[in-house]
């Protein structure tokens, strides 16, 4: 499809909020794959400022930070995810790791308990076996 | 995230649903373009309530402390009351009314929370991560300033249940909040009843006052200028939306013809 009939397609059916939404993910995530973080972080910043409740916004936006080398911005991001999304394990235990990587090991501990506690509450199986191994991984 | 090389941690990014490679490129100048300008717009909007709100409060509080000092110029030790006070009182309005803009309702508190997290990571990716984290006076031992910006918001709604679910900065950020908001109530009641305030009493609070508010104008110093930086973002919005559009079309264009020229067998 060209780029004209594509354009005219989106006129003619344009995609809910919803899809919006998971194309803006589907877009930045295959950024990120290809390491253009630059690019990666406006899908996702673009995202995070319409799906600020939705903890992948947090979680990819912080992962661009990380993976460009930016630890603390990543953390500042990934706090904030987990301070708008108080239930969301992936941002705490991703936090997690970034504390661990800034050598900060007394709050790494907080933040993978505070995880587990979380994957718990909500009851998810394989949240709770992620935190975990996680808790493995990180604290000893 | 997708894992680092050579790395076994668990990816915890959810996978995309769909496929994400096709057109890429068109989706993100169509959508882009498209929610850019929602959120310009929405962004701008939050911003300039929050200033009118802080404007509102921030005059009030001026125009009570006005009177106090009026009432009691004709005394020394009212004039140190008055100056203490009034520093207070600046910083307990910038709290309060942050504190009411950003909490004037969950979609209110997520929405500048969200934008302010976009900016740090606009910022990030344009001067560094040092220079920016700098600039907004974050050092490694810092609480989180979106943390305690939303908490405090929170706070300001819920009647402090939210605090329970912050953490320690996040909590003492609220409790120099109340004492430098009672500080400032104290010198609205000065004003009221001078004789009643005993010096000994005063000197106390005032330590304390002081002690938390140097905590609190950094805090609220950080927020500030986080603040410009959103303004200064929504502005470059604009215009870099209008030229990252242009540069996409004309990417998308040149697409088109390629296709058109493969196609038609005409390369």
């Amino acid at each position: 499809m060209d780029a004209a009939s594509f354009v005219s397609q989106f006129r003619r059916e344009p995609p809910s909020p919803t899809e919006t939404i998971e194309k803006l993910y589907s877009v930045g995530h295959w950024l990120l794959e290809q390491e253009r973080y630059a690019d990666a972080a406006l899908a996702f910043r673009t995202m995070l400022r319409s799906a600020p409740t939705d903890e992948r916004s947090w979680l990819a936006l912080g992962a661009c930070h990380e993976r460009a080398g930016q630890l603390r911005i990543a953390l500042e991001l990934y706090g904030a995810g987990t301070a708008v999304v108080p239930t969301s394990v992936r941002c705490q235990v991703a936090r997690a790791r970034v504390l661990r990587e800034l050598n900060r090991d007394a709050q790494v501990q907080d933040a993978i308990e505070k995880a587990l506690e979380l994957a718990r509450e909500v009851g998810d199986e394989e949240l709770v076996r992620i935190v975990e191994a996680e808790r493995e991984s990180l604290c000893h | 995230m997708p894992p680092s090389p050579g790395s076994q941690q668990v990816n915890l990014l959810p996978p995309p649903i769909g496929d994400s490679q096709s057109d890429a490129m068109s989706w993100m100048y169509l959508l882009t373009s498209k929610q850019q300008a929602l959120d310009v717009n929405n962004g701008r909007a939050d911003i300039n309530r929050a200033q009118e709100q802080r404007a509102e409060a921030y005059k009030k509080e001026l125009e009570a402390i006005q009177q106090a000092i009026e009432a009691a110029s004709h005394h020394s030790f009212w004039d140190s009351v008055a100056s203490v006070a009034l520093t207070v009182a600046k910083v307990a309005a910038v709290v309060g009314s942050i504190a009411v803009a950003v909490g004037t309702g969950g979609v209110g508190v997520v929405g500048v929370i969200a934008v302010a997290g976009a900016v740090l990571s606009t910022a990030g990716f344009a001067q560094g991560e040092l220079h920016v984290l700098e600039k907004l006076g974050v050092d490694e031992g810092a609480a989180t300033w979106i943390g305690i910006g939303l908490s405090v918001g929170g706070a300001a709604c819920t009647g402090g249940a939210a605090i329970a679910s912050g953490g320690s900065e996040v909590s003492e950020t609220v409790a120099t909040v109340k004492k430098v908001t009672a500080a400032t109530t104290a010198a609205a009641t000065a004003a009221g009843g001078a004789a009643k305030i005993e010096a000994g009493q005063y000197e106390g609070d005032h330590q304390d006052a002081l002690a938390d508010l140097a905590q609190a104008q950094a805090d609220m110093a950080r927020l500030q200028r986080m603040i410009v930086m959103m303004l200064d973002d929504l502005k470059a919005s604009d215009e870099s939306d209008n030229k990252a559009k242009n540069a996409l079309r004309g990417a998308m264009n040149t697409k088109g013809e390629t296709l058109v020229l493969t196609t038609t067998g005409r390369a």
